[in-house]
């Protein structure tokens, strides 16, 4: 009887000690909401089915200022973060990251622009576009020259209230083709051109600080037309709405970074992520249910017609995009982000 | 001339009324939001359902995130109480060189600006290696709460008759005998009320937790300001509703303690 | 009270013990009750005073600079703007702190905090850093062509602020100050001055809430001070409710109210007052909305208080001795009620002081007042620097605030 329980007992103990070697786990870090969501579904639950590795997923705002806190206290519970591509630039040059397996890395040639760095592969490519809402406009904007136009369409115009993004659009508007927009503010005058661009259209601006917001404007029809991340407007139509994408407009589009905190206590799950991550098939778990590309050239073969038009990176949408630059942006920010708050308060 | 005050009177009852409704209407239009049919948080609703109580107590994110507060709020409650009573006690009765100063430090978390305070504690849990750790956030919240308890108990202390204090000394009890059996019960309702407050404080501290707190300490106020900022949904209106009715509750039992203790005080005279 | 009761035994008296010197300073009353404050104290300052301090230290703070360019500095001690680039001694003391911060993994953050000083170097410094494995093998012109700043006096003379450990730079940048080749303090640009804007709308903000919380007080009070048993109850007790409810969930209670399709549009759209909806949300009217009513039952509690203390019949007295109505509010009940006033403003206007989860939410770009700089510095652009120096400003206000309601006391208690 007594050794039966102790037998018992030992089986228990042996039995739970096997599960919590099993239990393997880590935290990745993403941009929240529908987002998470869409990477818990599509990409994080088949790594786990596979690997065995259960996700934790939490989210943020992408800053660097909380990785580097956790780093030099030595108190990381962050092993995955999703960020944005010059934050990227800046944690690799500071050692806030580790490097990419050197197979996955070794890679490089099957991945779009921009989407692979020594220290970090895409998480997302999304793009700022301009939208409107097509249950009350029937003769759209089709052009920023056209969104800068409040006599043919009249109405206010939402902006996302900061520089970034907003300088690109406005030299847009101005007849800069996307391509050419960083050289322009990167020469002499570049930047004033912009703002004088915004003194046109600043009385007829309605500023939004987070696309719920920016929606909430649209839909409440407080603003006729507005600059926002095109993964919203695609998930709010799936819902029933009407909006449209003004993709022949030209937009910009940037690349948010997985990458692995140095020293990471769960680093090893983390690589075996990113190798799994590495198979384009597995990456198509995420464009598949929200509108944001990857970075695998051949993600589009797992794609339907229609999932691959609704991507910034599709071919359709392609050619009409630019890159947003993030060596200029790490730069001028600061900068350009004050002169633009004096503006607004002008 | 009689006619005027009576005016006068009336549109201060109609001013009272319109400010009361203007206080209450926050809370009062979330009712029927969080029992909307609908994804969105617009009125009229579409319909009613409980569907989105049916999230917040079922979804692990909010159900982890409900149990997180409680546990923060009554953990920060424990030591901001058991603290800010002695305290209260020392300040009350003792004199000492520095006492308003010291008074003045306690009470410095009250009007620190709440993001000055954030910062400081994610730099500071940081370099002691405790950011992400449900405790950091139970210590931010009790230094927090702390000068609440602080000064409800010296209010219930300045009622409280010294010399009960002697006679229970005179006839022999000890310090602590004293402290328990006479100091305790009749200060009891301060103590009570500082503890209530000092766990609302907690449950509603929602930007100390956004500097210092990752998924898995989230708390309830934290998971409604992070489904603000990127996607409302109604479930935000059912957790709100939650966090109103057990503010309501807590109110109520406060009002009960304290009646009592009227009463009580009431019959001793 | 009675002190140490307890016989002394020979034990406590044996040499070396500690207990009867202990129970000594036990017996003294006031010590015994000190002891009880100082967890709380000690608590308080080690978890809230040392942090925040640590904090506002930062916005001096150069030791980032100062650790890690010191060669450099050291090369500039006797070098002035006015001499132009300085001599080959200085480029190569650089390479070698840009040798030694990369080895050090510090490198990231140098060229950060330069860059933050002036716009466009930090690139240049990383890329500068893959030249520097022989730092004495790099020549100036070599240099020069990774970090074409180096070509002109402004970044020297940074690098050359890096001999000190503090920096006045962000504090002077808070208030939109900057100091020019010379030294001297200036100005900074127009397009540039953002932060005086910034003080003054927070300033701004906070007394208007302050204001309407008082306008909209006074009558409220007056109604509960005079209603009887069970109403004033009640009335209390509907006054205190929000009180007790989550700020966050009444702020977002507002913009549910207030946006587009709300309630507030839908009635005025349906009385036919508008034509199309007003917009109400992300507005400065919105965050007034807000702020006001979680503030305001505050004031009302705060003026209930001195006005439960008046005689009833004190403006009755006043107009029956031929003062009208109104002459008798203002000069006789408002000089009374004043303490309660002034004690609601201090409170109300300190807290909307730092206020920040409301406009972050409820406010448009042009609404956000300090905190939300202070929390955007630090979290976005990793500028601790200007973020403890906004915080500083912050603090500056509320100590002026603080200062201001304790000589309005003063003098009140002056006049009586």
């Amino acid at each position: 009887m007594n050794s039966k329980m102790l037998f018992a007992a030992a089986a228990f103990v042996v039995a739970t000690s096997a599960a919590a070697q099993a239990e393997e786990t880590m935290t990745a870090v993403g941009w929240g909401g529908s987002w998470n969501e869409a990477y818990d579904k599509g990409v994080f639950q088949p790594f786990t089915a596979e690997s065995g590795v259960k996700v934790t997923l939490d989210e943020w705002g992408g800053e660097l200022a909380k990785l580097r806190t956790q780093i030099e206290s030595n108190a990381i519970v962050y092993d995955f973060v999703s960020v944005e591509a010059p934050a990227l630039e800046i944690g690799c040059a500071e050692g806030l990251f580790e490097k990419l397996p050197e197979a996955v890395y070794a890679e490089k040639d099957d991945y779009l622009p921009g989407t692979i760095h020594p220290c970090g592969m895409a998480s997302d490519t999304w793009a700022t576009v301009m939208v409107y809402d097509g249950n009350k406009l029937t003769d759209g904007p089709t052009s920023w020259a056209d969104f800068w136009d409040v006599e043919k369409i009249p109405g206010k115009r939402g902006m996302l209230g900061q520089a970034q993004y907003t300088l690109e659009n406005a030299l847009m508007a101005d007849g800069v083709a996307p391509g050419e927009v960083y050289n322009e503010l990167r020469k002499e005058g570049g930047v004033d051109r912009a703002f004088a661009a915004l003194d046109r259209i600043k009385p007829h601006v309605v500023w939004w600080t987070s696309s719920t917001n920016a929606l909430q404007n649209l839909s409440a029809g407080e603003v006729v037309m507005t600059d926002l991340y095109n993964a919203r407007v695609t998930a709010e139509n799936d819902k029933g709405s009407n909006y449209k994408i003004v993709w022949e407009a030209g937009f910009f589009y940037g690349t948010d970074m997985w990458a692995i905190v140095k020293g990471a206590p769960n680093q090893a799950q983390a690589v075996k992520f990113v190798e799994f991550f590495a198979k384009p098939e597995n990456q198509a778990g995420f464009p598949k249910l929200y509108a944001y590309g990857v970075g695998h050239k051949d993600v589009e073969k797992h794609l339907t017609a229609e999932q691959l038009e609704r991507l910034p990176t599709s071919a359709k949408n392609l050619p009409y995009s630019a890159v947003y630059d993030t060596d200029f942006w790490a730069e001028n920010k600061e900068a350009l982000e004050q002169r633009f708050q004096a503006w607004l308060a002008q | 001339m009689f006619f005027w005050p009576n005016l006068r009177r009336r549109l201060a009852l109609l001013h009272t009324a319109v400010i009361l409704a203007f206080l209450l209407a926050p809370l009062v239009i979330m009712v029927p939001i969080s029992l909307t049919s609908g994804t969105m948080l617009t009125l009229p609703v579409p319909g009613w359902s409980l569907q989105w109580y049916e999230v917040i107590f079922t979804d692990s994110r909010w159900t982890v995130a409900l149990i997180n507060s409680l546990i923060v709020g009554v953990a920060a409650t424990a030591i901001a109480t058991a603290l800010g009573t002695l305290a209260a006690i020392g300040l009350t009765w003792g004199r000492f060189p520095g006492q308003q100063t010291m008074l003045a430090i306690i009470s410095l978390p009250l009007v620190l600006p709440i993001v000055i305070l954030g910062v400081a504690c994610f730099s500071f849990y940081a370099s002691v290696g405790l950011i992400g750790s449900r405790l950091s956030l139970i210590l931010a919240h009790a230094g927090l709460a702390a000068p609440v308890v602080v000064t409800t108990v010296m209010a219930s202390l300045k009622g409280f008759d010294r010399n009960l204090m002697r006679a229970g000394a005179s006839l022999g009890a000890g310090p602590f005998l004293c402290f328990r059996r006479i100091l305790v019960p009749l200060v009891a309702p301060g103590i009570m009320t500082g503890a209530l407050i000092a766990f609302l404080v907690s449950f509603d501290e929602v930007v100390i937790a956004s500097f210092i707190t990752t998924a898995e300490q989230r708390t309830l106020p934290r998971q409604i300001f992070s489904g603000v900022r990127e996607s409302i949904s109604p479930a935000i209106a059912a957790a709100a509703i939650v966090l109103v009715v057990i503010s309501g509750v807590l109110l109520a039992l406060t009002s009960i303690v304290q009646r009592r203790a009227r009463l009580q005080r009431g019959t001793a005279r | 009270m009675t002190t140490s009761t307890r016989p002394q035994t020979a034990i406590d008296r044996a040499p070396g013990n500690w207990r009867p010197a202990f129970s000594r300073l036990l017996a003294n009353r006031d010590l015994r009750l000190f002891l009880l404050v100082l967890p709380l104290l000690a608590f308080v300052v080690v978890t809230v005073v040392v942090p925040v301090a640590q904090f506002l230290y930062r916005a001096v703070d150069n030791d980032l600079l100062a650790e890690n360019l010191p060669l450099t500095a050291a090369s500039l001690a006797s070098w002035a703007p006015d001499q132009g680039v300085p001599g080959e001694a200085s480029f190569r003391a650089l390479a070698h702190d840009i040798h030694n911060a990369r080895e050090a993994g510090t490198l990231g953050q140098v060229a950060q905090a330069l860059n933050q000083q002036i716009t466009g170097v930090r690139n240049s410094f990383i890329k500068a850093a893959l030249l520097v494995d022989e730092p004495d093998g790099v020549t100036p012109e070599e240099l020069m062509q990774a970090i074409p700043a180096l070509g002109e006096t402004p970044l020297w003379a940074l690098l050359q602020s890096a001999g000190s450990r503090w920096t006045d730079f962000y504090l002077l940048q808070s208030i939109d100050l900057e100091r020019n080749a010379g030294g001297e303090i200036i100005n900074v640009s127009a397009d540039r001055a953002i932060f005086r804007e910034i003080i003054w709308r927070t300033v701004v903000i906070s007394v208007n809430v302050t204001l309407i919380c008082i306008l909209l007080s006074l009558p409220v009070a007056h109604v509960l001070a005079n209603a009887r048993a069970p109403w004033s109850n009640l009335l209390l007790a509907l006054v205190l409710f929000p009180l007790w409810t989550s700020l966050l969930v009444r702020t977002v209670s507002w913009i549910i109210i207030l946006q587009g399709e709300g309630p507030v549009n839908a009635t005025l759209l349906f009385l036919g007052i508008v034509d199309e909806p007003l917009r109400l949300v992300y507005t400065r009217g919105s965050l007034y909305i807000a702020m006001v009513q979680v503030l305001l039952p505050l004031m009302i509690l705060s003026i209930l208080s001195v006005l439960l203390k008046l005689p009833k019949e004190l403006l009755r007295a006043a107009t029956s001795l031929g003062a009208n109505w109104w002459q008798g509010y203002w000069r006789v009940l408002l000089p009374l009620l004043s303490p309660g006033i002034l004690t609601g403003s201090a409170i109300v206007f300190v807290f909307a002081l730092g206020y920040y989860i409301t406009p972050t939410l409820i406010g448009g770009p042009r609404d956000q007042m300090l905190s939300s700089y202070v929390a955007q510095f630090t979290n976005k652009t990793l500028n601790w620097g200007l973020a403890g120096a906004l915080a500083v400003q912050l603090m500056a206000l509320l100590l002026i605030a603080g200062l201001g309601w304790a000589a309005f006391r003063k003098l009140q208690g002056a006049r009586r």
